[in-house]
């Protein structure tokens, strides 16, 4: 027994060792600067730094976007096939793995190949005011887009993880013997039962579009990962300590979903 | 009497339920559609773009395989090779050294740690990128405080080598395997390893006849998941200016943004073709072992 | 004589006399706060099937965990044929073991499962392979050997779980709880099955169960235990009509409380003086209890003792009759006398004129 944990100890330390060196050391890197000695500057300047306010707040509406757009997708046809299409229930889960076959930088190669259309062959046709409207450098809808597609796996997993802890046919069934119509059944007995699953996707979702370097980066667009990188060239410390930062954020807030996750957890199982 | 009662029952039943089906399949007809469209069209494009061949002087077009035949020449087929060997090598080991922390998690007795770990795992293996290169190029680049106060950049340390690559990707590897592993771990039951116990099985008898056989499929389809997620990979390498080392994803920026030559975007949709079918071919590995594992481990 | 030789030896007749008596003495063991054994004491007889009774958490898995050298206890002593075995570990304790469900390599098909003991012990892969299809021929399913555990049912694990538990020829077998994660119907079968083989082979059997029905079919002798300790050790037949304290009578099958009063030389109880079976309490006030067969209910217009419900048993009906005090009484009647009397009908009942057992009043 002894020696087990000896063993257990010993790969946990290691873990731990490789895990936190580099977050302890980028701390240390931003706060001791070679020739500058001791400073919080790194940290003191993010606020007032050119682009920081805009890029982040452009990501967070982006993040705002793409969760209300995929939940609406996915929420309704996710319960829909629980209650009344399975045999549809195979072609979702493939389209919904699809992104995982495709690598966000051929994804963004597809996409950047289809927005050239825009000027090449539509330029005469109102299409092209829609092409022009999704690349709007203020909101540029077609991250939306791409986002939403990227997400799809992830939302996928927690919604259908939610559905399968609780019956929701019955849940339906109960709520219209009780008198309730369609859409009140839905609002008032499904989604309040689905409220950790759609916690759950909407966290991993706001995570994937707060990090997400690859689409914006090769579109032109300058969201909050992107601005990062753009900053590092002239002021590392500051690119790193902004790093650190969104990693621990994202963290912490992923634990407190966990916490709310595990005890719905638990008591469905039970 | 009964029978016309039923038969009166029925015939509503049917129409609710047909309708109900049709309502369903209504409710499923925007996801359908939008992925058509958000999905469907870039795919296409880039399938369409990767057989067209541009000629540079009258302007026509036409249909090849030119593309995916430069895409697998050169240096193109050099990054396609080294991202292929840097994900091998990264995923093999994220795997050996993803299971024993898993079972050091899943067997701990603290559950404030399963769910700590867990959940860095999740933040770490599928939301690094970024944020990651910079902690590693803080740490370990040539600047690095790791790397100034131990005076590795002496010792040979280079964090832009293949090897410090593959440091920096176990680093979101290793949550991506731990992530993949423990649901296959609490799916062992205590019975195997006591009824093994009880048919005179020593603790690594148990681990050689019973666990690792039972584990097996999920073993190696966590090593062709994070095989995939290796090849994926561009921020993190992308951020870490200045690497030596030549990944695909780094090529298909290039192209596409015209970095290197100009004209080469049909190139990069082939290059993006093949990934999707070395991609492709991860998944088709992966789910029928994902589906062994589930059987046996539900 | 090495395991292998008896493996290549085996029949019925040489295992029933090699059969071992197994000894717990003083068990303890604790978990935390909780006291799972509090001192057991308890032999087994060679080749007897003995049953564990009692609630969940009274200690009876754990004191077969203990046997098999899953657990250990802190103080006091497993032994088997008089020879302590509390340091051999597990895999070499030399007792077969059948778990609740879900024990069997999923992996492995049927026939791979039942010769993985074999396989352990470096036994040729032809040899082992006979031996098992013997084994699953013991079990009734020869042909079903290229099986894995998901293409079998429930009620077909639990067999191939017995044929492994058999494969070591062991000297004692341990049951822990084998039938209660199966269909009532495939339970009874399997009640038999177990049984019969158990008797074939001669082997000590323990078996542990919270289900009384079964303990008293199945056992030679059944053991109750409550909270750590040994109440009761008996054959089903003592056990349900001399059950030794309170506790075991109302465990084991049904018993009603009536009360009573101890008067010189019995108990006064509905009206007649009555004596008493074993222990009398110092008090004066206490419950008889009677088994609902004891009780006889016939129809009495004068009496105040109502029938609250009827459950029809097949063979019997049960009645539950409310007393003048408001005591519940149950009591069994021939299905066509019982079929007679229904709720709200007014009945006298009565106590046949034998020794009746009594118990502290409770509250």
């Amino acid at each position: 027994m002894a020696r087990l944990n000896l063993w257990r100890w010993g790969v946990l330390g290691l873990a731990g060792l490789y895990f936190l060196v580099p977050l302890a050391a980028s701390v240390v890197f931003t706060v001791d600067v070679p020739g500058q000695g001791l400073t919080f500057d790194a940290y003191t300047q993010i606020f007032s730094t050119e682009g920081f306010a805009s890029s982040l707040l452009l990501s967070l509406e982006l993040a705002l976007a793409t969760i209300a757009l995929v939940l609406l997708l996915m929420v309704p046809a996710m319960v829909a096939l629980r209650l009344g299409a399975p045999r549809l229930r195979p072609v979702v889960e493939v389209v919904c793995s699809l992104p995982l076959v495709v690598p966000p930088i051929a994804f963004v190669a597809g996409i950047g190949t289809v927005l050239k259309w825009g000027p090449e062959h539509l330029s005469r046709t109102p299409l092209f005011q829609t092409f022009v409207a999704i690349q709007n450098p203020d909101f540029p809808f077609v991250l939306v887009l791409a986002y939403v597609v990227m997400a799809l796996p992830f939302v996928h997993r927690a919604l259908d993880a939610g559905l399968r802890a609780i019956d929701v046919r019955t849940l339906v069934e109960a709520a219209r013997s009780c008198g309730a119509s369609w859409p009140q059944a839905l609002a008032q007995a499904v989604l309040p039962n689905l409220r950790g699953a759609l916690l759950n996707a909407s966290f991993l979702t706001l995570a994937l579009v707060l990090g997400e370097f690859t689409v914006a980066q090769l579109l032109g667009f300058q969201p909050f990962a992107v601005w990062i990188v753009n900053v590092s060239g002239s002021q590392a410390q500051l690119s790193v300590a902004v790093s650190v930062l969104s990693l621990l954020v994202t963290w912490v807030l992923l634990l407190v979903l966990a916490g709310f996750g595990g005890r719905t957890r638990t008591t469905s199982r039970g | 009497m009964t029978a016309t009662a039923v038969r009166v029952d029925t015939a509503p039943a049917a129409a609710v339920k047909r309708r109900r089906r049709s309502l369903g399949s209504l409710a499923v007809v925007p996801l359908l559609v939008f992925t058509a469209l958000a999905f469907g069209l870039p795919a296409l494009a880039m399938l369409d773009g990767a057989f067209t061949v541009k000629d540079p002087s009258t302007g026509a077009t036409s249909y090849s395989a030119d593309n995916l035949t430069a895409s697998l020449q050169g240096a193109y087929l050099t990054a396609l090779l080294g991202s292929v060997k840097l994900s091998a090598v990264s995923a093999a080991l994220g795997a050996l050294l993803g299971l024993p922390l898993a079972q050091a998690v899943v067997t701990s007795r603290f559950p404030a740690l399963r769910e700590a770990v867990l959940t860095a795992s999740g933040v770490l293996a599928n939301f690094g990128g970024v944020p990651l290169a910079f902690a590693f190029v803080a740490t370990l680049g040539n600047a690095g405080v790791l790397t100034r106060h131990l005076g590795l950049t002496d010792k040979g340390w280079d964090l832009y080598s293949f090897w410090g690559l593959v440091l920096v990707y176990l680093y979101f590897l290793i949550p991506l395997m731990v992530l993949t592993i423990t649901p296959a771990l609490d799916g062992l039951r205590s019975q195997w390893r006591e009824a093994a116990q009880n048919n005179g099985a020593t603790t690594v008898q148990y681990w050689r006849h019973v666990a690792l056989p039972v584990l097996l499929p999920t073993l190696l389809g966590g090593f062709v998941l994070l095989f995939g997620s290796a090849f994926a990979a561009y921020a993190t390498a992308a951020a870490m200016v200045g690497s030596s080392v030549p990944l695909v994803t780094l090529q298909i920026a290039d192209a596409l943004s015209g970095n290197v030559l100009v004209g080469q975007e049909n190139v990069a949709l082939a290059l993006s073709l093949d990934m999707v079918l070395v991609a492709g071919l991860v998944m088709a590995v992966y789910l029928p072992l994902q589906r062994r594992s589930a059987r046996w481990l539900a | 004589m090495t395991v292998l030789d008896k493996t290549a030896a085996g029949t019925a007749e040489d295992a029933a006399t090699q059969a071992a008596t197994v000894e717990f003495r003083g068990l303890r063991r604790e978990f935390g706060p909780t006291v799972a054994l509090d001192g057991l004491d308890l032999t087994v007889r060679p080749g007897e099937l003995l049953a564990l009774l009692g609630p969940s958490g009274c200690g009876k898995t754990t004191a077969l965990r203990m046997l098999a050298g899953f657990e250990h206890p802190d103080s006091g002593a497993v032994l088997v044929d008089g020879e302590d075995v509390s340091d051999i570990p597990a895999h070499r304790r030399d007792a077969g073991m059948v778990f609740q469900s879900y024990s069997l390599f999923p992996h492995l098909s049927a026939l791979d499962n039942v010769a993985f003991g074999l396989r352990m012990r470096k036994v040729r892969t032809a040899e082992r392979r006979a031996r098992a299809a013997e084994l699953l021929e013991l079990v009734g399913l020869a042909e079903k050997g290229e099986r894995y555990p998901h293409q079998l049912s429930g009620g077909q694990q639990q067999r191939i779980a017995l044929a492994r538990a058999l494969a070591l020829r062991p000297r004692v077998l341990l049951l822990d709880e084998p039938l209660s994660a199966l269909d009532a119907k495939v339970r009874l079968t399997l009640r038999e099955e177990i049984r019969r083989l158990q008797r074939e082979l001669g082997i000590t059997t323990l078996f542990v169960t919270h289900d009384q029905e079964e303990a008293l079919s199945m056992a030679d002798r059944v053991a109750v235990m409550r909270s750590g300790r040994l109440e009761q050790c008996a054959a089903p037949a003592e056990l349900y009509g001399r059950p030794a304290t309170a506790f075991v009578a109302e465990f084991v099958g049904t018993m009603s409380r009536i009360p009573g009063r101890i008067v010189e030389g019995g108990v006064e109880v509905l009206g007649r003086r009555l004596p008493v079976d074993g222990d009398v309490p110092p008090v004066t006030d206490v419950d008889v209890l009677v088994r609902p067969e004891a009780v006889a209910v016939r129809a009495d217009e004068a009496s105040d003792a109502r029938v609250v419900a009827t459950a029809f048993l097949g063979a019997t009906t049960r009645l539950t009759v409310r007393l003048a005090d408001g005591t519940e009484v149950k009591a069994d009647l021939p299905a066509h006398e019982g079929a007679a009397l229904g709720a709200g009908a007014a009945v006298s009942v009565s106590l046949p004129e034998r020794p009746v057992l009594v118990a502290e009043r409770r509250h």
